[in-house]
């Protein structure tokens, strides 16, 4: 993000240039009116005076406005910022106009013009309130651009990563019709051909699934005894699922892709091996659970666990139902409970 | 029993061809095209077969736009490896699919309920299912409804929008009306119609009648606001059309 200190640059000399002159005329057209037909070095004096009174309000004020936001960026210190900047320039004003009425006319230029208290300070007052409100609203105004640019430019950019995410994945057309070359390609194979068809089965049903809320166990269970053949032909009897599910369980619902990701994190988490087979047990349980179990033997060089698999289920389950989702670690067996949900 | 395989890689069509043979050694294998253009060579000189497979994306566009300026009589069983709106649109129509990689299993299925439906299904009746195929698909390459086909007795009876004056529910059944006064029952409501059928050549102008615009014969100001129409053929209740679509009437008309 863009340092907000930066963010004060003012573009106010043409304003400046025109507007001290302009403010020093009105005013000494109002207060001196009566004298303006004499065209005298009187009036020229008051001129000056009221040029160099202008002058110095202005600028110390809108140094004094550069600084407040220079101190206090942030949008929710605004109103801070306002009471400290309103206080100060309000000083500011009356001691400039203070010294330039008793000091500078009447000790310097001993001009004795007949004044009540504060005149100066009171004459002033408007002409700065409005010159600072002025400032505000042009300060504001050019901040909520910039902001609506920035807000732009970062929807702008989320769309392209997006697409980024979009061209990195692989064209599902692309992904399917290889693999039906594979199939042509390899023939007669029939160990091939199973293997193929039991991949191109994990894949569609993770493309065509992966945005629902819910599928039958049914399906759920098909594509993971699809995705269970993958990784039996890769460890053989290393690795053994035991399923013990009630015929009238399968039309209940179930997250998709939730059996196979703990299935999934037992592979991945779990030694497979001859003398240490990994054993998934997934189990109709009472209350309704669906309950997947795995002996635990970790491998020891594994990348730590990055929990977003499991963290994920616990997540859509969240959404889906009351119920929780139960982990029940052991030093044998880790088992996650997953409830089933009606129809 | 003629069989068509359309099927733009050469893998693919060689391996279904093969599947064929290893489920029915009697099937003959007619022809295997690649293309839109080859396809419409094909069709275009020889009797449609007995069964045809189809890939949906072929090199020169998607297979639908064959069937579209062919109204073919035989059954189609379309191949895909990955067509979401196509899929979904075979599930509502009955069409059979079969998904790539194509499974022995799944193709001996299809093949078997191909031979079961044969005995009863007449050429006429597989037109019409694509027909309707092409109606639901968003994707089958025509923003609008050009052809009717009407099914007359055995035949098969194709009417180009230009022929048609306008749509009329009579008895709860939606009529076609020919600009020769000549009738036929149109499968379809209304409602289907006015998003099937192109809106700069059709309007709908009440619950009762969708019209084209040379059947607009005469505009008659009625009360109320609202507009009496003699329509060419006539018709034998008034048709009038409300004060609420009377000016988007009248827009249409003036195109």
């Amino acid at each position: 993000m863009e340092n907000p200190k930066s963010i004060v640059r003012i573009n106010d000399r043409k304003a400046r240039l025109v507007g001290i002159p302009a403010i020093s005329l009105l005013i000494t057209g109002m207060v001196h009116f009566d004298e303006l037909h004499l065209l005298d070095t009187g009036l020229f004096k008051n001129l000056l005076l009221a040029f160099a009174n202008t002058f110095l309000l202005w600028e110390g004020n809108r140094l004094i406005f550069i600084y407040a936001r220079h101190h206090f960026p942030q949008y929710h210190q605004t109103s801070q910022r306002i009471v400290i900047q309103s206080v100060v320039s309000l000083a500011y004003t009356l001691l400039v106009s203070v010294t330039m009425d008793y000091w500078f006319c009447q000790h310097l230029l001993h001009i004795n013009q007949e004044m009540s208290l504060l005149f100066g300070f009171r004459l002033a007052l408007i002409p700065t309130a409005v010159v600072t409100l002025i400032y505000e609203s042009v300060y504001f105004f050019e901040s909520w651009k910039a902001n609506v640019k920035r807000t732009e430019a970062l929807a702008r950019e989320n769309v392209q990563s997006q697409l980024e995410v979009l061209k990195n994945q692989l064209d599902p057309h692309f992904l399917f019709n290889s693999l039906n070359t594979l199939a042509a390609l390899i023939d007669e194979n029939t160990d091939a051909q199973a293997y193929l068809e039991r991949l191109s089965d994990v894949y569609r049903y993770v493309l065509v699934n992966r945005d629902k809320t819910t599928v039958s166990l049914e399906e759920e269970m098909a594509f993971l005894n699809a995705y269970i053949y993958l990784n039996k032909t890769r460890f053989r009897e290393n690795l053994q699922v035991e399923t013990h599910i009630a015929a009238a369980a399968y039309r209940q619902q179930i997250a998709p892709l939730s059996v196979q990701m703990l299935v999934e994190n037992a592979i991945k988490h779990n030694v497979v091996s001859k003398d240490k087979p990994l054993i998934i047990k997934i189990s109709h349980e009472e209350e309704n659970y669906l309950s997947v179990e795995n002996n635990v033997q970790e491998k020891t060089l594994f990348e730590k666990s990055t929990k977003v698999g499991l963290q994920n289920i616990i997540n859509r389950y969240g959404l889906l139902t009351e119920r929780q989702v139960e982990i029940i670690r052991d030093p044998a067996f880790f088992r996650v409970r997953i409830p089933l949900l009606q129809n | 029993m003629k069989t068509l395989i359309i099927e733009d890689e050469y893998p693919a069509a060689e391996r279904l061809q093969k599947l064929i043979r290893s489920v029915d050694e009697t099937i003959e294998i007619v022809g295997v095209l690649e293309s839109i253009e080859a396809a419409g060579k094909w069709f275009s000189t020889n009797r449609a077969p007995d069964l045809i497979f189809s890939d949906i994306q072929l090199s020169d566009g998607l297979s639908f736009q064959i069937f579209e300026t062919f109204s073919v009589k035989a059954p189609i069983i379309f191949t895909t490896s990955y067509d979401e709106y196509a899929i979904k649109a075979f599930k509502v129509k009955s069409i059979d699919y079969l998904l790539k990689p194509i499974k022995l299993q799944e193709l001996e299925a299809a093949l078997g309920k191909f031979r079961e439906m044969r005995v009863h299904a007449s050429p006429v009746d597989y037109a019409l299912r694509i027909e309707s195929l092409l109606d639901a698909l968003p994707t089958a390459g025509r923003k609008y409804k050009t052809r009717f086909l009407i099914k007359q007795n055995d035949q098969l009876l194709p009417i180009s929008q230009d022929e048609i004056a306008y749509f009329i529910t009579a008895n709860e059944m939606v009529c076609l009306v020919r600009k020769d006064g000549k009738q036929h029952l149109a499968d379809y409501t209304l409602d289907e119609l006015d998003k099937l059928l192109d809106p700069r050549l059709f309007f709908r102008l009440n619950r009762q009648l969708i019209a084209a615009m040379p059947a607009i014969h005469k505009i008659h100001s009625h009360f109320n606001g609202k507009l009496k129409l003699d329509l060419k053929p006539e018709t034998t209740q008034e048709v009038l059309v409300s004060r609420e679509k009377a000016h988007l009437f009248k827009d249409w008309m003036e195109g």
